[in-house]
């Protein structure tokens, strides 16, 4: 059985109720003197010297000793001043009845309540003085023993029910520990679904706008390198135009392609519908990208494609068609020059694996480090959002899956993406 | 002299469109509509055929793909902002995907196979 925390805040308040009431008990007890010493002066004036300092000793003790002391030893002390002080009265008035009545009542509270075995010396403490004295005061034996068997037994019943108070408090307190840590895990849950909802919205405004603005950007760009062409072929540009055509143009079309790149990239970390689950075939979603990335590579560079037949998987094909174009899109920006982007697929036990890898400029590991992080990019400012990659994950660990990666400096760098195979039927 | 059939809702990107192909040697149709780009499609049996993906009614993947029944022979282009189509992968089979702003010189090259 654990011994109380005596600086858990219920078992102080414990311990000082009990004290309190032995001090009205000890209150009670000269009540009792009292009764049977009236009308002599001298004893009445006797009792009340002694219910003060009886009532004074308990409160010294409760807010002195058990502040500074072990609880355990102050409550000895305390059980053993006040037998010690009734021994002394009854001596005083020569009558021994108060100490026999006043002590069940401190046997019943004489078990240890901060550790196993005080209980035992309390009730020794209790029992030996006030027995000493009411025999050396002459008083029968079978007194003395019929008391100290009542003491005794209202003492054992008394710890039962501390013991079981004790067992009670425990398992309370067990059951405290393990809601609280649920409610720390709920909590660190909600805190992390919220900021999943935030990129989420952030991502649903972003797409939304992306989208708007795109079409109209479509024609200008258009135009504007229509523009710039016709400039130059005509071979006599009016003088207010010859700036036009030789800087402002340049730098307006310049911005635009800004502006372009941003949009794609706002559009390739999230769409803004959701689209329901199904069963689907990564390859599919493969080819699509690697098409749509195909449009982006630059002379001398290529994605070479090598597709093993996979199992189907379970989820959004429109997500992970997304994470295979934003992984091919990365791919195809890391070549410095020329290069290849190699995609395989692979049936990997319980999952789907899909490897893209690069001949590009690879990663440091500080790079790695921070690479799923939101907003974390390595492009120059006006070129990425920093947001593909930490989309990718997102959606990627929502399938039940895995990305890895394999990086190093002018190594290159592999991505391995794993997906659970669908167990469903088909 | 080819075919070029355009295909967005929205007026601007035709009237570029139009005008780049024009001066590239193209005959161009315009619709600004799936179901106008349907009639014209199955009428005329243009050479290619670049539709926009997000329209009303219908989109382009599926616009395309009913192209593919009515004119067979027709090259088809989807100018698309890329992520919009990831979920219609399947009935994009034979489609060339080109991202949304165009390179005009990729656009036309993708194009130019009809012409040869």
């Amino acid at each position: 059985l654990r011994a109380f925390d005596p600086s858990d805040p219920r078992v102080k308040r414990f311990q000082g109720a009990l004290t309190k009431f032995g001090a009205v008990g000890g209150m009670l007890n000269g009540l009792l003197v009292l009764a049977f010493v009236w009308p002599d002066r001298w004893m009445i004036a006797a009792t009340i010297v002694y219910c003060v300092i009886i009532a004074a000793f308990n409160t010294w003790v409760t807010v002195k000793l058990y502040r500074h002391v072990k609880p355990d030893s102050a409550e000895i002390f305390r059980a053993f001043g006040n037998v010690t002080m009734q021994v002394v009265l009854a001596q005083f008035t020569g009558w021994i009845l108060p100490v026999w009545l006043i002590l069940p009542f401190s046997a019943a509270f004489a078990d240890g309540i901060a550790s196993r075995f005080g209980g035992r010396w309390r009730i020794a403490i209790l029992l030996v003085p006030a027995n000493a004295a009411a025999l050396l005061a002459g008083q029968p034996l079978r007194w003395s023993l019929a008391m100290t068997f009542i003491s005794l037994f209202i003492w054992a019943m008394f710890s039962l029910s501390v013991r079981a108070i004790r067992e009670m408090l425990a398992d309370s307190e067990d059951q405290r520990a393990a809601l609280e840590k649920a409610h720390e895990e709920l909590k660190a849950w909600n805190t992390h679904a919220i900021a999943q909802e935030k990129l989420t919205s952030i991502g649903m405004l972003a797409a939304g706008m992306a989208h708007e603005i795109n079409n109209p950007m479509s024609f200008v760009t258009s135009n504007i390198e229509a523009l710039i062409a016709d400039l130059e072929s005509v071979p006599e540009v009016p003088a207010p135009l010859v700036e036009y055509r030789h800087e402002i143009l340049a730098d307006t079309l310049d911005g635009c392609q800004r502006v372009n790149s941003i949009v794609a990239d706002l559009r390739r970390f999230a769409s803004g519908e959701v689209q329901a689950e199904e069963l689907f075939d990564v390859r599919d979603e493969v080819d699509a990208a690697v098409r749509m990335a195909t449009s982006q590579t630059r002379d001398g560079q290529a994605i070479r494609v090598d597709l093993d037949a996979v199992p189907t998987v379970f989820g959004s094909p429109r997500q992970i068609g997304q994470v295979m174009l934003n992984l091919l899109m990365n791919g195809v920006q890391a070549l410095d020059g020329p290069g290849e982007v190699h995609v395989t697929t692979r049936h990997e036990g319980h999952n789907v694996a899909v490897m893209i890898s690069d001949t590009g400029v690879g990663m440091s590991q500080a790079t790695l480090d921070r690479l799923f992080q939101p907003f974390f990019t390595t492009k120059g400012s006006g070129k990425g959002t920093g947001l593909g990659l930490a989309v990718a994950h997102g959606i990627v660990k929502q399938h039940g899956g895995c990305i890895d990666v394999a990086s190093a400096p002018g190594a290159g760098t592999t991505f391995t993406i794993r997906l659970p195979i669908s167990h469903a039927i088909a | 002299m080819p075919t070029v059939l355009i295909v967005d809702d929205e007026p601007a990107v035709l009237r570029t469109l139009k005008r780049l192909f024009h001066r590239r040697g193209f005959e161009v149709r315009c619709a600004s509509s799936p179901a106008q780009a349907l009639k014209i499609a199955g009428a005329e049996r243009p050479d290619v055929v670049i539709s926009d993906f997000k329209m009303p009614e219908m989109n382009g993947a599926r616009l395309l793909k009913e192209i593919a029944a009515c004119a067979p022979a027709t090259l088809r282009i989807l100018l698309s902002g890329q992520i919009d189509i990831a979920g219609e992968a399947i009935s994009l089979a034979g489609v060339q995907i080109l991202p949304k702003p165009w390179d005009e010189e990729k656009l036309l090259r993708a194009c130019q196979r009809s012409k040869d």
